[in-house]
């Protein structure tokens, strides 16, 4: 079997200061994915390196680290993409805080998920009603951001968010905006709150990596262009109200 | 028990940009906005030359002649066509199209495009 050298950055919030590159040579082979060789690494050569996975197909969304700057998940990165490297470069995700190793803490992330309620909402209809049926032209409308496994890579690739951690982020925007686009759903008013404040959708700058590198094809950058819109017209729809309101009075 | 969390917030410098060739890009399709702000400057000059009278015009074709004036808007206009083709991929995505419909938006801005610099050029020669 071939070796490659992984460069780890490794931190131990008991003993560093701050995190430094540590190198292993793991064996390889054309289906060796990176979390296999991590997984060999914690086996065999480091007992007490720290990362998260759990399904090893893409859907968990779990093992998301920088590779050589990177965001990808290592279950669906492959080792011989990476043949005749001198080493890769392996890092916590970037733009969260490193909690261990390759762990980050996500409960930003998660507050973010929270706070835009992703959920149907207003939705009056009771189980005896009956299966709540929509048309393919209906579901076509929010189906790709249905993909989202929240793995967070959207946010290490993104720069605003690395600028402003306040900043709600892309994957949040894209599955609030799943539901708003959902006919099923009617809580678009409550959900735009949060889009239209000042941690919301106008802090992004259209960079566009976010949907690049999205494992599940996700394309969180037109999500929130769509939402710019969205929110100009509820500022248009309150400056009008407004004026009518003055008017009555 | 006390924690012995302590998280480790990575700094991000002001070269950011630096560090991935997908920045680097964005940071230059971002840049060609100062070149726009020169153009809009030379046209607002052109008309108030042409206000001023047929010798003020006159001395503004003769400085578009330049040397360095030309190839500054050399410059210029390829700025304008790099903000053109980046605008064009970013701008059907703003709305929910399908990627067939969104391939077609492009398609279509482009022909667009095509057109009015053909009619343009004709009215202007």
């Amino acid at each position: 079997m071939k070796t490659i050298k992984l460069a780890i950055a490794r931190y131990n919030p008991e003993q560093d200061d701050k995190p430094h590159l540590e190198n292993f040579h793991v064996p390889y082979d054309n289906q060796t994915s990176l979390l296999d060789a991590l997984a060999h690494i914690k086996d065999v050569l480091a007992p007490d390196l720290a990362y998260r996975s759990s399904c090893r197909m893409a859907i968990c969304g779990s093992c998301g680290m920088m590779v050589d700057g990177i965001p990808r998940l290592a279950c669906k990165t492959f080792l011989r993409d990476y043949a005749g490297a001198a080493k890769v470069t392996l890092e916590a995700l970037g733009n969260f805080p490193i909690e261990r190793d390759l762990v980050v803490d996500l409960t930003h992330f998660l507050e973010c998920i929270e706070a835009l309620k992703p959920y149907l909402i207003g939705n009056e209809r009771k189980p005896e009603d009956g299966p709540n049926r929509q048309t393919p032209e209906q579901i076509a409308k929010y189906h790709q951001f249905t993909h989202c496994i929240n793995c967070g890579l959207c946010y290490a690739a993104c720069p605003q968010f690395g600028l402003n951690p306040a900043f709600t982020g892309p994957g949040a925007i894209s599955l609030a905006y799943r539901y708003n686009l959902d006919s099923r759903d009617n809580g678009k008013n409550e959900r735009m709150q949060t889009m239209n404040g000042p941690e919301g959708v106008w802090n992004c700058t259209f960079v566009g990596l976010c949907s690049e590198v999205c494992p599940k094809h996700v394309d969180p950058a037109a999500a929130i262009q769509q939402c710019k819109v969205e929110s100009a017209l509820d500022f248009a729809r309150s400056v009008i109200n407004c004026q009518k309101e003055k008017e009555v009075r | 028990m006390a924690t012995k969390r302590k998280p480790y917030i990575r700094e991000i410098n002001s070269d950011w940009w630096r560090k991935q060739p997908f920045y680097r890009f964005y940071m230059m399709r971002e840049l060609t906005a100062v070149p726009a702000v020169w153009f809009s400057i030379l046209l607002i000059y052109g008309l108030s030359a042409l206000k001023r009278g047929e010798a003020a015009f006159d001395c503004f074709v003769h400085f578009l002649a330049n040397p360095v004036v030309l190839l500054v808007n050399i410059v210029v206009l390829m700025a304008a066509l790099l903000q053109t083709t980046t605008w064009f991929t970013l701008a059907p995505k703003v709305v929910p199209l399908s990627e067939c419909m969104q391939c077609r938006v492009k398609l279509g801005l482009w022909v667009v495009t095509g057109l009015a610099t053909i009619i343009l050029l004709i009215l202007a020669f």
